[in-house]
């Protein structure tokens, strides 16, 4: 059994996580019409089941990460993810269906009817209630709080891992520095999500659940939330070990690991590898690839995709030229994270812009 | 989904079930909540004690009730009626004094409440006015007349209350006058029945009684409940939080709850006593509960009440199966401090106690660090307090003129095959470095090494040695006269020092000169050196030379020296040079070196690989520093800090350690590793017992917070004391001599071959006490033997000023007497008739049948005791009187007999002085003063 598990410790790699997770991803709009029938999801709800039951029969070690206090959340954020994700697909693949034939959707059926706050809303809020309460007792009767030794400046855990809902912010920092991956992005998230209101013009899906009347609204969402959130929360708690090292997931976490790390500059590889001349001392001049690869990615990019590719032709039109701007710069932003990602995989790339002289690095 | 049936999104019969349910649910969740913070497993054991301590008491009974005297308790039973009947008869007078004790108390709670302490009020707030209005500049004078009105009518009352109390007293007394005989049966009565009232107690307040469960009932147990947390604060012992030091708060007891108590030596655990309550946790002993606690000790996390959040650690693997059935337990992570296994609990005392040269009961520990001593552990490992000692080893700044090469070569190939107990630990031939590649590199670095050493190395010629000897006489020399206390030798089997060079090859390793030379004189060779001159004559020295002559090993003889290859040793010169001038350039360098040139560079660079200058003075290295890590806080590195390897060993620091000692090369294994970074340590082939002492001391090495005021040997005389231990410990005084009672450790041999242990080296119990600074001065720079006649030898060490003033402080203050300046001997000298008087009970004493009396001797000289004409040089006064009062107190097993056996103290020779024991033993030992002066 253990060829297996090497096996998939063999295959898993940052890259091919993020290959698959993405192949996944587009599986998932490709085939909604399929998964989303009750009896094919109660399949893909055994086989995850079965996935997990066998990783813990095979391999201790995941047994003992998989059952910390810490990671249960996990479980209950891939199933609870999972569940929400298949609901609401399976309305919206109903609804579309009867869109297609003409039909409203289901909602509408019964979106003129009134009920009453008291009891029909307030009753249920509070049967809620009860119910999360006795689920947290529960809980916390079974398990003890995951709480570590006295903080020592002179020695921090390995792996030092942020809570679990930011384990995809710390992955970000594995490919950006602190100031854009603790800082500008987190903020970045916020604004944009807080812009999309602004920013959909989209009447259409409305009090009602469709993936075809808004597809460029759902695809890049659940793009960022799923690829670049909820699976690399996934990845940094079952793949992170010591040293912030990738491991299998059925991979013992040895702290002496020692893997390949040798990360390089945009400006060594322009400067150095491709001109064959030394590093200028000049920062600016040193960096002035980088900026301008930067500036080309901010600045000239949109304006020729928009040129380019039809679809952003009407996407302007319909929402005038700053909405359309707002739109570009967050979805380049968002686009930033993958694009390093594949850089550093592909190319061993390490800054685009690299200036240590100020703590400013790209 | 919402039906919308009757305008209604849900059914409300269905929601009201549901609602019933989950109410229902989280009711019950509620009480599992309350119940799993009642039903702590500490509350089942205090349970537990009480119901044992509970049937300890009620076995107590039949015996504390047969000790009491049945007839006597009746009887006292009678007369207790009879005087209560007899007060009958003065009932009016009673009750007369009764009602006026109570007329007398209500007047003075009259006098003193109502009319004292308002009035005194009053005075208080005048006597602020006048102050304050004075300090205004006001007119007083009323006020003042007031003030003093006042106070004649406060000294009033206060007379009053004065004569009601008086007269109160009276009616007491009268009172207790008519009770005086019923309260004096009743008395007795009481004390006859305390004991068994006392268990009564006991035996109540450990029952289940209604009350017990109403206070410690579920959610009623916030009142007053007895079933509690058992905790001690230790303010002094902080707890080192790295941010801030907070109290160390220790709960042990809250379980091991008769740990204080006497009586449960053999009760499961938790509930055993402490296996020594006089020297820890007795309020009595140095090291009470309240003060020292247990973690500081024990380790683990003190505040803790289960069982493993508290890191038990198990003391071996047969604890640790019964623990997993019993307790679930699993090894201690993500804990500040685990628990020391119980072997090696001594560590810990160097968290106090670790500026001290030994620790007193903690026989492991002091092991331990001497091994770490005198192995050279701390050559190469720094080790906070154990800084600056002696190297380990010999210094080969004259090799040349001792060893010859071949040997030398031989030795450090392989340390073992001269001497199986060698202490030269084995570099060579180690699990990783037995290829054939390392095998010929390492020939090479050793050839070198030895090549840099005799450059290196001053000339030494020594003496001729006399032709002949007697090889019989010199093993009986060497076996009695005390060459065993430091050394072992093959031929001896009841004793094996090893605190020096094991003597059983010795005659293939030295020249018959040399042995001579160094027998008769040690500084000859080596100015510094420890080994001290046993004052052998030339015969006796060429016998004992003849005899270590005669001690050697065919086999290693035989033996050929390693033979290195040229072409290897240039190899490994290249890969230093490499990295100081590229490989063109090492090449180039390496050309212009000759043989000799490169022996000497391949030497030491392979002399500092291997860190031999930390366990031998070499020339060229007399400053560098040892190559090891540091260990002087290694008790307390993180465990994830160590490499296991591939070992697959336990992770934990006793673990890691004896693994190190068992085979520090096995941490290598599976690994590749360039040959200059293979691991170095040698392996010491140290016996289990050894190895465990080592860990006990390296456990020990914490950087645990101690406040000075906890830290032993630094207050008062501490360093004093410390200075002259050190001495004793570099001199290895114990190989003799027993020490604060530890050491002596040659009587070993003594008590296996049945000789005499009086004749053994004496204990220096109270030395500092018994002997003359200035005779003691005297006999450390010219010893002199007190017992001519005895085979073994004081040595004659040849010590600084220092040393020996460091001695003798140390002799004195450990004795609370004062050293310097020196005291006068004033010893009175006796009358006429008290001479005389003194010289017959000398004489019928039969002192001279043992003690040597200037020229006369006993008849069996060779049990002799010390020449008592020189009692008034050596002895101090007060020290003969507690000798001769009790001399086995002073050295257990002595031969004096005790005249006066104690505690008695009675006379054997009651004729004299009326039989006071204390005037004879005066008279005798200002006689013995007073004849030695007048010779």
């Amino acid at each position: 059994m253990h060829y297996i598990l090497d096996a998939i410790d063999f295959v898993l790699q940052p890259w091919s996580y993020f290959i698959f997770s993405v192949i996944g991803f587009w599986a998932m709009i490709k085939y909604r019409e399929k998964w989303t029938e009750p009896d094919f999801a109660v399949k893909i709800l055994w086989v995850s089941i079965g996935f997990i039951i066998f990783s813990m029969v095979y391999s201790t070690h995941f047994r003992d990460i998989a059952t910390l206090p810490d990671n249960v959340p996990i479980f209950l954020m891939v199933y609870g993810v999972g569940f929400f994700t298949w609901l609401s697909f399976r309305q919206a693949v109903v609804n579309d269906r009867r869109i297609a034939q003409g039909q409203p959707p289901v909602e509408k059926e019964t979106s003129d009817k009134k009920v009453y706050v008291w009891p029909d809303l307030v009753y249920i809020e509070f049967i809620a209630t009860i119910i999360g309460g006795v689920v947290l007792l529960i809980w916390s009767l079974c398990l003890h709080a995951p709480l570590e030794e006295a903080a020592t400046p002179a020695w921090t855990p390995n792996p030092s891992k942020a809570p679990w809902y930011f384990l995809g912010l710390q992955e970000m920092l594995v490919y950006y520095d602190p100031w854009l991956a603790g800082v500008v992005f987190p903020t970045l998230i916020i604004i944009g999500l807080m812009a999309i209101p602004y920013i959909d013009k989209n009447p259409k899906g409305s009090g009602y659940y469709t993936f075809n009347e808004r597809p460029f609204a759902i695809v890049p969402f659940l793009f960022g939330f799923f690829i670049l959130w909820v699976t690399l929360i996934f990845l940094g708690t079952f793949m992170r070990g010591p040293g912030w090292n990738f491991f299998g997931p059925y991979e013992n976490w040895d702290p002496h690991k020692v893997v390949v790390l040798n990360n390089v500059n945009l400006s060594e590889y322009v400067w150095v590898r491709i001109l064959g001349i030394g590093l200028p001392t000049n920062w600016f001049l040193r960096e002035i690839w980088g900026f301008l690869v930067i500036g080309f990615y901010l600045i000239g990019l949109p304006p020729l995709l928009t040129k380019k590719v039809p679809v952003l032709q009407e996407l302007l039109e319909k929402l005038g030229v700053v909405r359309y701007g707002v739109l570009m710069f967050l979805m380049l932003l968002m686009a930033a994270l993958p694009i390093k990602m594949v850089l550093r995989w592909v190319f061993n790339l390490k800054y685009i812009v690299g200036i240590p002289e100020f703590f400013f690095n790209i | 989904m919402a039906d919308f049936k009757d305008e209604r999104a849900y059914n409300s019969k269905t929601l009201t079930k549901v609602f019933l349910w989950s109410g229902l649910l989280l009711l019950i969740c509620v009480f599992l909540m309350v119940w799993k913070d009642y039903n702590r497993p500490w509350k089942a054991y205090q349970r537990q004690f009480m119901q044992l301590q509970k049937e300890q008491a009620i076995e107590q009974v039949p015996d504390v009730v047969s000790d009491i005297d049945v007839a006597k308790f009746k009887e006292l039973y009678e007369a207790k009626k009879q005087a209560e009947k007899d007060l009958e008869t003065h009932e009016s007078e009673i009750s007369k004094l009764n009602k006026q004790s109570a007329d007398l108390d209500n007047q003075i709670y009259k006098v003193k409440t109502v009319d004292y302490q308002p009035l005194k009020a009053q005075i208080d707030a005048d006597k602020y006015t006048y102050m304050a209005r004075s300090e205004e500049g006001k007119d007083n004078e009323n006020l003042k007349k007031k003030i003093d009105a006042e106070t004649d009518q406060a000294n009033a009352y206060t007379q009053k209350l004065f004569e009601l109390n008086q007269q109160k007293d009276q009616v007491a007394k009268d009172l207790s006058t008519l009770y005086a005989r019923r309260d004096e049966v009743a008395g007795n009565l009481a004390k006859m029945e305390a004991d068994f009232l006392k268990l009564k107690t006991k035996i109540d307040k450990n029952s289940f009684s209604f009350l017990f469960y109403f206070r410690n009932a579920m959610m009623l147990d916030f009142l007053a409940p007895t079933i509690q947390i058992q905790q001690v604060v230790l303010k002094n012992l902080p707890e080192d939080m790295y941010f801030a030091k907070t109290m160390r708060v220790d709960r042990c007891m809250t379980c091991h709850m008769a740990i204080d108590k006497k009586g449960f030596e053999n009760a499961p655990q938790p509930f055993r006593t402490h296996p020594n309550l006089d020297l820890y946790i007795g309020s009595s002993s140095p090291h009470p509960l309240e003060k020292i606690g247990c973690t500081i000790c024990h380790g683990g996390m003190g505040q803790a009440t289960d069982f493993n959040t508290c890191a038990h650690v198990p003391n071996d693997d047969e604890q640790a199966k019964l623990w997993k059935e019993k307790y679930n337990w699993e090894q201690p992570e993500g804990v500040q401090s685990t628990m020391l296994p119980l072997k090696y609990t001594e560590g810990s005392c160097l968290k106090c106690h670790g500026t001290q040269e030994q620790v007193n009961f903690a026989p492991k520990l002091n092991r331990g660090r001497e091994l770490m001593i005198t192995r050279g552990c701390v050559g190469c490992h720094k080790v906070k307090n154990l800084e600056g000692l002696t190297k380990a080893g010999p210094s080969l700044v004259r090799v040349k003129g001792k060893l010859k090469e071949e040997f030398v070569e031989k030795w450090v190939w392989d340390p073992k095959s001269y001497n199986a107990a060698a202490r030269m630990p084995s570099f060579f031939q180690q699990t990783n470095n037995s290829d054939p590649d390392s095998l010929a590199r390492n020939k090479a670095e050793l050839h070198s090494i030895v090549r840099y050493l005799y450059t290196h190395s001053e000339g030494y010629t020594p003496n001729e040695a006399p032709a002949g000897g007697s090889v019989a006489n010199g093993k009986k020399i060497f076996k009695e006269i005390g060459c065993l206390a430091c050394h072992g030798i093959d031929d001896v089997t009841s004793h094996h020092a090893d605190f020096a060079p094991d003597l059983s090859s010795v005659g293939s390793k030295l020249s018959a000169a040399f042995i001579y030379t160094w027998i008769k004189n040690p500084r000859h060779f080596n100015p510094d050196t420890r080994m001290p001159v046993l004052r052998l004559t030339n015969q006796e020295a060429a016998d004992v030379t003849a005899y270590l002559m005669s001690k050697r090993n065919k086999a290693f003889d035989e033996a050929s020296a390693p033979q290195a290859d040229p072409a290897v040793r240039d190899a490994l010169i290249l890969d230093y040079l490499k990295v100081q001038f590229g490989i063109d350039g090492a090449k180039t360098q390496l050309a212009q070196m000759d043989d000799k040139a490169k022996e000497q560079y391949l030497g030491q660079k392979s002399l500092s690989k291997y860190g031999c200058f930390g366990c031998h003075m070499i020339q060229g290295f007399e400053t560098a520093q040892g190559i090891g890590t540091e260990l002087s806080d290694w008790g307390t590195k993180q465990v994830s800090q160590l490499d296991f390897g591939t070992t697959g060993l336990p992770h934990t620091h006793e673990a890691f350690v004896n693994a190190k000692l068992e085979n520090p090369r096995q941490f290598d294994n599976g690994k590749d590793v360039v040959f200059n970074d293979k691991l170095k340590m040698p392996n010491f082939h140290l016996s289990p017992e050894d190895r465990e002492s080592i860990v006990t001391a390296v456990l020990g090495l914490t950087n645990t917070y101690v406040p000075d005021e906890m830290t032993a040997g630094i207050h008062g005389n501490g360093p004093l004391l410390e200075k002259g231990r050190r001495v004793i410990f570099d001199f290895n005084c114990r190989g003799c001599h027993l020490i604060e009672d530890q050491g002596g450790r040659i009587r070993e041999m003594y008590q296996k071959e049945g000789i005499d242990l009086s004749l053994a080296p004496p204990n220096l119990r109270k030395e500092g006490a018994k002997v003359q600074v200035e005779w003691f001065h005297d006999f450390l720079m010219n010893v002199h033997p007190i017992r001519p006649w005895l085979h073994i030898h004081m040595p004659s060490f040849a010590w600084t000023d220092e040393k020996i003033d460091a001695v003798i402080t140390y002799f004195n203050l450990k004795e609370d007497e004062q050293a310097f300046p020196f005291k006068t001997i004033n010893v009175p000298k006796l009358s006429a008739s008290d001479l005389t008087q003194t010289k017959a009970m000398f004489d019928k004493l039969q002192c001279k049948k043992c003690h040597v009396f200037g020229s006369q001797v006993p008849a069996d000289l060779s049990t002799a005791a010390p020449d008592l004409l020189k009692v008034h040089e050596r002895l101090k006064p007060e020290w003969v009187l507690d000798w001769l009062k009790n001399p086995d107190a002073l050295s257990p097993g002595v031969r004096m007999p005790a005249f006066w056996p104690q505690p008695d103290d009675k006379s054997p020779v009651p004729q004299y002085f009326h039989g006071n024991s204390e005037k004879q033993r005066e008279m005798l030992r200002n006689y013995l003063f007073m004849l030695s002066s007048a010779k």
